[in-house]
């Protein structure tokens, strides 16, 4: 009878497992006195401002235990915030600006991340190769640049570069691949130009390559790239706990905005970016605010490429 | 040789020191190729890259953690999957009329790549060890359940004939005859269950991003920290070679009694 | 006629009255994640149906046919050629059986690293994946031909290229056969995922991004696709098996 030993060992390791997982969980979530806020973060740069105000104490002084998590992507995120996941997650602007138009509940409670404004010296940028003699945005008409997902923010405020720089933006061809990849492509010869986040970009700088436009600069003075969204429902059940993590993401943005230098010290600890990486490359701007005039900068281009539909407004994203 | 001769064990050991052999070649080969430059050694680290980074991960408590992760999920989900096969399969198997109009769905529903389910995984459950858990019992149910009705299909109708003639219950049946008859392909079952399991769990982690070795797979690639990658490619690989011989293993203990193991292969 | 009735019945009954089940329950959904049946019917007829949606089924079934082409072409030559030597075997065995071993969805990043993005490298996905069992089976299937047939063919002097096409691969095709079924439901496994990740083109590429601009309905009707490409796909391998195997069949179901 040994296949029954085999059944009931194998019910009861399963049992085992299981309430092994509860307990786990049901001892992580039992935070005290603290308001518990599931918080769904990308492990880049761009979020080193609220896990440096976490470890600072911000959140716990506005009553709030934040239990961080790791996401892979915008849209993952919100996927997961729709489905209960998280309370509030880390994502970019156009991935909720896209939900929101096809009905999905979702409010930017906070600003995330915002471009420094200053040309040349932003943490996305245009990149070519060491090799190209491109002088300028205007000259990648009809030529292929490579982002990490097509039709996202990347290949929005691309194609608003190159108009700007007065070539032809619809003639550009976006082609995606995974940030890591692109400067072999580039050096290669597979693809003219990349639109690069930090780190990315200051490695290739590095090794000799070179960008030709600092895309968000171009879109908008100032550009939201990413705020912390959460929905309708939340913020409305939550309503006191959601004040008191904007009165916490304040305070860390103040902060962050004026200690670049322990910003450039936590983004090592969790993320695979090396010390002397996060000393040299440029970081974002912290600010709480959502620039909505600059959200609504994206939105022509973002109706012209079929992302979102024509009476679309910015406002109708933001938490009042 | 002379007739009854007794067989040496030479072949056996001689095997064995040419596969031991051929593995150190291939090692070789991987570290000579790219310090030779006939591979980039930029996209393709010598051995002894990998092999340091390997050593140098597994002292990372990330690590444990995530294989940790990997074999919770597959294990977890194979174990649902079989008990939903078995549950399934026997019923079937016992119930005639019930398989004549399920045969079709069953076939039409099981080469329906599981992979299908991930956009569909990821807005039920988001970043979470269910999602995971739909995908490998999604894929392992169907090699298991397969596996089981080709057993129960297999049963001997006089033996079942006979059980009926002494009057035990359908139950009773499913379980002395049925059962003992299906059992050897419920493990083979098993066995390739545990095998797509271990796929789906690491897929589903790369794709959709849970915790555990495919996971840091990404995270090691989009890091362009090749020797990692590579390191635990190296991993999954080993994860794969345990659960086939520990499936085996329990293959070989469990039927032991079966005349098709006994007779000795 | 009757018969014929009777037999349909039993094959579609069910089937159709799930499909129809799930078409009346989701009729009012307003789920956003779970739209009504008729929605993703609607969707897959302006998609998939269109020219557009066209060359991304072609696109994939094109990477999947080249993968598993080369990969069944490797697997065939290697395979009869390790099957029959004992010493090949036992160097090269166990290697293989580590690569078979290896889920082949993480070799995607590092094909992605070797051979950048674009078809190749799927392609290659594609191939690694597929190729071992196939290659491990007709190992199995060629080392196992019944050794009073390779002495019969021995003594009547069949060697070489005739004793392949007479003798080796028809004794080893029941092995062949099932390796190239294991093969083909990874071929399409990583066809789907290999497109999830720097693409530009593909049934998974497109699926994935609906997902990502929460376009539902269309993300389903992708799901529904790929179905029934599997289905499709499964029953031209039941039809190939079918025509070599059907001497095998008749012989199992005689012992």
């Amino acid at each position: 009878m040994k296949s029954h030993i085999l059944i009931r060992s194998l019910v009861a390791t399963l049992g085992i497992c299981l309430s092994f997982t509860a307990v786990t969980s049901q001892a992580a979530s039992a935070g005290a006195k603290l308001e518990v806020a599931r918080v769904g973060l990308l492990p880049n740069a761009e979020t080193a401002a609220i896990r440096l105000g976490d470890q600072k104490g911000f959140f716990k002084d506005a009553g709030i235990d934040l239990k961080i998590t790791d996401t892979s992507s915008g849209a993952a995120a919100i996927t997961a915030l729709i489905a209960g996941q998280f309370d509030i997650v880390f994502a970019n602007t156009v991935s909720v600006m896209q939900g929101r138009d096809k009905g999905l509940p979702l409010v930017m409670v906070d600003a995330a991340s915002t471009s420094t404004g200053v040309d040349g010296k932003d943490f996305s940028a245009l990149v070519v190769s060491s090799k190209n003699t491109m002088k300028s945005a205007k000259e990648l008409s009809g030529k292929t640049i490579a982002s990490n997902t097509v039709k996202n923010i990347g290949e929005v405020t691309a194609r608003l570069s190159v108009a700007k720089a007065g070539g032809d933006a619809a003639s550009v061809k976006v082609v995606e691949m995974p940030f890591s990849n692109m400067e072999q492509a580039l050096e290669s010869g597979q693809i003219d130009a990349a639109w690069m986040v930090e780190p990315f970009n200051t490695t290739a700088k590095a090794h000799g390559l070179r960008d030709i436009a600092s895309n968000y600069v171009d879109t908008a003075p100032h550009l939201t790239a990413a705020a912390f969204v959460s929905t309708d429902n939340i913020i409305k059940s939550k309503a006191d706990m959601i004040k008191r993590f904007r009165a916490a993401i304040a305070k860390t943005a103040e902060y962050a905005n004026s200690h670049p230098k322990e910003i450039r010290e936590i983004i090592p600890t969790f993320t695979k970016i090396t010390p002397q990486i996060a000393n040299t490359f440029v970081i974002p701007r912290y600010d709480a605010e959502v620039n909505v005039a600059s959200l609504d900068a994206m939105l022509p281009e973002m109706k012209k490429l079929g992302m979102i539909s024509k009476d679309f407004k910015a406002e109708s994203v933001i938490y009042k | 040789m002379t007739p009854g001769a007794v067989q040496s064990k030479k072949p056996v050991a001689n095997a064995r020191v040419r596969g031991v052999t051929g593995f150190i070649a291939f090692l070789a080969i991987w570290e000579i190729l790219p310090d030779l430059g006939v591979l980039p050694a930029r996209y393709f680290p010598p051995f002894h890259e990998v092999f340091e980074a390997l050593a140098r991960i597994s002292q990372t408590q990330v690590f444990w953690h995530s294989v940790l992760y990997t074999t919770q999920a597959w294990f977890i989900g194979l174990a649902l999957a079989f008990l939903a096969a078995a549950l399934v399969g026997l019923i079937l198997g016992s119930i005639p009329v019930l398989w004549r109009y399920t045969e079709s769905t069953i076939e039409f529903l099981r080469p329906i790549p599981s992979v299908a389910l991930i956009p569909l995984a990821v807005l039920m459950f988001g970043i979470d060890i269910r999602s995971a858990l739909l995908l490998i019992v999604y894929a392992a149910f169907w090699q298991i359940l397969i596996q089981i009705l080709y057993g129960v299909k297999d049963v001997d109708p006089v033996a079942l004939d006979t059980a009926r003639v002494y009057g035990l219950t359908r139950w009773s049946r499913i379980r002395h005859v049925a059962w003992p008859t299906a059992l050897p392909y419920a493990i083979t079952g098993f066995r390739l269950g545990a095998s797509v399991a271990l796929v789906l769990a690491v897929t589903a982690e790369l794709v959709i991003g849970n915790p555990g070795i495919g996971h840091q797979v990404a995270l090691a690639q989009s890091a362009m920290a090749l020797p990692e990658m590579y390191a635990l490619v190296i991993v999954a690989g080993i994860m794969g070679v345990l659960v086939n011989v520990l499936a085996r293993a329990i293959e070989r203990r469990l039927l032991a009694w079966h005349p098709s193991v006994r007779s000795g292969k | 006629m009757y018969k014929f009735i009777c037999k349909a019945r039993t094959i579609f009954l069910l089937p159709i009255a799930l499909f129809a089940l799930w078409y009346f329950l989701s009729a009012d959904s307003h789920n956003f994640f779970f739209p009504p049946l008729r929605k993703i019917l609607g969707a897959f007829d302006q998609i998939w149906l269109t020219a557009t949606g066209t060359v991304d089924i072609v696109a994939s079934l094109e990477r999947l046919a080249i993968g598993f082409g080369i990969s069944l072409a490797f697997a065939l030559g290697a395979g009869v050629l390790l099957g029959s030597s004992k010493v090949l075997r036992d160097y090269l065995e166990p290697v293989f059986e580590f690569f078979r071993a290896i889920p082949p969805t993480v070799m995607i990043p590092v094909l992605l690293v070797i051979s950048g993005i674009g078809d190749a490298s799927k392609i290659a996905v594609i191939s690694f994946g597929c190729l071992w069992p196939m290659l491990l089976n007709t190992i199995e299937g060629v080392r196992a031909v019944d050794a009073v047939l390779k002495d019969t063919c021995d003594i009547y002097h069949i060697h070489g290229v005739s004793r392949l096409f007479v003798l080796t691969l028809p004794a080893a095709s029941p092995q062949i056969i099932t390796g190239m079924r294991t093969g083909l439901s990874i071929a399409i496994i990583l066809m789907v995922i290999s497109e999830m990740f720097a693409s530009r083109n593909g049934i998974g590429f497109a699926i994935i991004q609906f997902q990502r601009t929460f376009s539902i309905p269309e993300m389903w009707s992708g799901i529904l696709l790929l179905g029934l490409i599997g289905v499709l796909l499964s029953l031209v391998m039941r039809l190939i098996e079918r025509y070599f195997l059907s001497w095998y069949e008749g012989l199992r179901a005689r012992s």
